[in-house]
């Protein structure tokens, strides 16, 4: 099987202070993994080193994505070349209308692989279907980037462009955190929606309730910026049980 | 760098500033100023060339506007050139202007084609001048009902006195500004543009002002709105060569009762040239006027607006946006003069400013003694691109009445790095994220203009614009 991201003896923090201290982890093409975690753990930092955001400086270890070194690409790079965060919290952007904002997205992807632009009838066809499987409504469309948006919303429009960019590596920062059940099973079915043979998904969350709709094969345990753990789906469901504790003295032992 | 503040005013109170001659109103500036480089008048250029020529270009006007002319090169050579010295130009150092020794255009260039600074869905009245000279071969006129439009200078030739007389002058001061007072004497034509009472014209009347060469033009615009009117006037600045030219405007408008007027400037001059221009407005009761002042081209750009609510439950809007790079300097000063009570202002001002380029705003505000329930709110804001680009701003609140409320805030900042990082984890690159953020950017200031067609044309214009700046290139 295809190996989409190989991450080797991964470490990075902020201004000298250490956060992830040694990771290892590999996603093969049509694998979900899950990453829980207690708070702090260093679930969200692992997700913006894979995205390349400057705040943090890699210290140590490597991160292969289809072969090539992820760690030296610029952060759109790394998006044109298939990888999706959706972030734990989406901002908003005032004056950015949402439908320009993922259009320039979209046909960004495009010329990166060789296509040309879109056409624009057929772009907000897309975005019809897209929105439908996302229960958007139009509304939302013609607003500024996540404006206005309520926590569940901004939520469910991460998913929503994720869906229209159709990446090959998506990393889902906590994406069930602040949503009702019914909006996460829309989120959930919109995921799930998108899983496929050659696309692999990283779900990050610190509650098992998302793994009932978003089922992984491989389930990881970040403490303290180390995968302690990993196992398969049981081990969500052992640690919704038996809390983060049990793992976190395993550990120490 | 943020600076707020909000005030609620029980007593008669000055905002600081260094300003001691504020009792005697606006910028008052006397012979005796110290401040004139030890110039003598009698040898200053521009007056020694009016003096030269006044008798053979208007030598057949009317007593009258002989009269002003005569009063705005005394007040120009009393006042001086402007330089640093003076508190009004402390930002804005205009000696290149001076010493680019530009003569004044005597005859229009060549302009190819008729299309240049033409915007689409203002087709029924565009005025074209090239240099200071109407040109009626690339101009239009329809008749609209309610609507007068035409050159100033056959406005004055065909009625003599009337509505010229009675307004030309009256709304600015010459004495106050010197370049007002130097356009004053030495204009060679302009528009006039007369809204009917209780006539609506929605579409905007165009005027073009085209510069070809190396020359100072001085052209005067005078607008009057009848009680009960609506119109809107655009004025487009363009240079069609690379030669550095003066442009030196004056615009007057007079909103009458119950009138509405939307009046947008386009300063799109040449990199090489310079552009001073004043918009000075007069408000009666139940007015309504907004100010667009979209400022782009231009090596040294002044900026002055003026609005004076002269009537109860008035209300005068000001917006700006400005786009500098290069070694681009582009100066807004507005006076907002709250004269009577109950009205309101509001002003929001946007500068982008990338490479080396100033930006300069000066928001002075005036609540005069029986200006009760004055609401004015004053807000300017920076985005700048680099490193080396610098703004000045400084809010200058004059308050003399007690029951008031002036806000202003002013802010300076760069593109937000949250949001960059947002765009580009879309893939969408780091210039284009730039764009967007600085489109969206100018885009609160484009989106406070009316007319839906001109709204558009800006905001076309602008986007392509900030394509061409370095930082988002
Ligand atoms: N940009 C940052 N600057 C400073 N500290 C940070 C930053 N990002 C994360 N941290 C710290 O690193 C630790 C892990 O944070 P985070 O990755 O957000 O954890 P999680 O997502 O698992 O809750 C926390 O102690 C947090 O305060
Ligand atoms: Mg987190």
């Amino acid at each position: 099987m295809d190996t989409l991201l190989e991450i080797k003896g991964l470490r990075a923090g902020v201004e000298g202070r250490e956060i992830l201290k040694g990771i290892d982890l590999v996603i093969r093409a049509g694998e979900t993994h899950a990453i829980m975690g207690p708070n702090g753990s260093g679930k969200s930092t692992l997700s913006q080193v894979l995205m390349g955001r400057h705040d943090y400086e890699v210290t140590g270890g490597s991160v292969t994505y289809l072969g090539k070194d992820l760690l030296e690409l610029e952060t759109h790079e790394r998006a044109l070349e298939g990888i999706f965060l959706a972030f734990q919290y989406p901002i908003e952007i005032p004056g950015v209308n949402n439908v320009y904002f993922l259009k320039a997205a979209y046909n960004a992807l495009r010329k990166h692989r060789g296509e040309p632009e879109i056409d624009a009838m057929d772009f907000l066809a897309m975005v019809k279907e897209k929105a439908r499987l996302l229960e958007f409504e139009d509304d939302f469309l013609r607003r500024s980037v996540n404006e206005g948006f309520s926590g569940g919303e901004k939520k469910r429009n991460e998913i929503f462009q994720m869906a229209m960019l159709d990446p090959r590596l998506a990393v889902l920062d906590e994406t069930d955190s602040g949503l009702d059940i019914d909006a996460l099973k829309i989120v959930a079915h919109g995921v799930n929606s998108l899983r496929r043979k050659d696309n692999g998904f990283l779900v990050i969350t610190h509650y098992q309730r998302l793994l009932n709709y978003i089922v992984p094969d491989f389930v990881h345990v970040l403490v303290d910026g180390r995968i302690v753990r990993s196992g398969g789906k049981e081990l969500a469901l052992e640690l919704e049980e038996r809390g983060y504790e049990c793992v976190e003295q395993h550990a120490a032992a | 760098m943020s600076v707020s503040s909000s005030t609620r005013r029980r007593k008669p109170a000055v905002a600081p500033g260094k300003d001691d001659r504020r009792a005697r109103g606006v910028a008052p500036r006397g012979a005796a100023d110290p401040s004139r480089d030890g110039k003598h008048a009698k040898d200053d250029p521009f007056v020694t060339a009016f003096d030269r020529t006044a008798e053979a270009l208007f030598g057949a006007e009317p007593e009258w506007l002989r009269a002003a002319r005569r009063a705005g090169i005394g007040h120009f050579s009393e006042l001086g050139f402007p330089t640093p010295k003076h508190e009004d130009w402390r930002f804005t150092n205009v000696a290149p202007i001076r010493d680019a020794g530009l003569a004044p255009a005597v005859s229009a260039g060549q302009v190819a084609g008729a299309g240049v600074g033409r915007i689409p869905g203002l087709e029924s009245n565009v005025l074209v001048f090239v240099d200071g000279f109407f040109a009626p071969a690339l101009s239009r006129s329809g008749a609209s009902e309610g609507l007068r439009v035409e050159a100033l200078s056959a406005a004055v030739a065909a009625e003599g006195d009337g509505i010229v007389r009675e307004h030309l002058g009256k709304v600015v001061a010459p004495g106050t500004h010197p370049l007002v007072a130097l356009n004053t004497a030495s204009w060679r034509d302009g528009a006039l543009v007369v809204f009917a009472a209780g006539q609506t014209v929605k579409e905007p009347v165009h005027l073009v002002f085209l510069s070809t060469g190396r020359f100072a033009v001085a052209p005067r615009v005078l607008i009057v709105c009848e009680r009960g009117s609506e119109g809107s006037v655009v004025e487009s600045f363009h240079g069609t060569g690379d030669t550095p030219c003066w442009v030196n405007a004056v615009t007057e408008v007079a909103v009458g009762d119950g009138a509405r007027m939307e009046h947008t400037k386009f300063q799109c001059e040449n990199m090489a040239s310079f552009h001073t221009a004043t918009v000075q407005s007069r408000l009666g009761r139940d007015a309504y006027f907004t100010s667009h002042s979209i400022a782009l081209g231009g090596l040294i750009a002044r900026n002055d607006i003026n609005t004076v609510l002269a009537g109860q439950n008035s209300t005068s809007d000001l917006n700006g946006l400005y786009i500098c790079r290069g070694a681009q300097l582009c100066d807004h000063h507005t006076i907002v003069d709250h004269a009577v009570a109950n009205c309101a202002s509001h002003e929001f001002y946007h500068g982008i400013l990338d490479e080396r380029s100033r930006g300069v705003f000066n928001g002075k505000i005036f609540v005069r003694k029986d200006a009760q329930k004055t609401d004015a709110k004053q807000t300017n804001r920076g985005l700048l691109l680099s490193a080396d680009a610098r703004i000045d701003t400084k809010p200058q609140l004059e308050i003399f009445a007690d029951d008031v409320k002036c806000t202003h805030g002013a802010t300076v900042g760069r593109l937000d790095r949250e949001a960059l990082y947002y765009l580009e984890a879309r893939g969408v690159n780091p210039a284009e994220a730039g764009r967007m953020l600085t489109h969206a950017f100018a885009g609160e200031i484009i989106g406070r203009v009316a007319f839906a067609p001109l709204r558009e044309y800006i905001d076309r214009f602008i986007f392509d614009y900030l394509e061409g700046l370095p930082a988002l290139r």
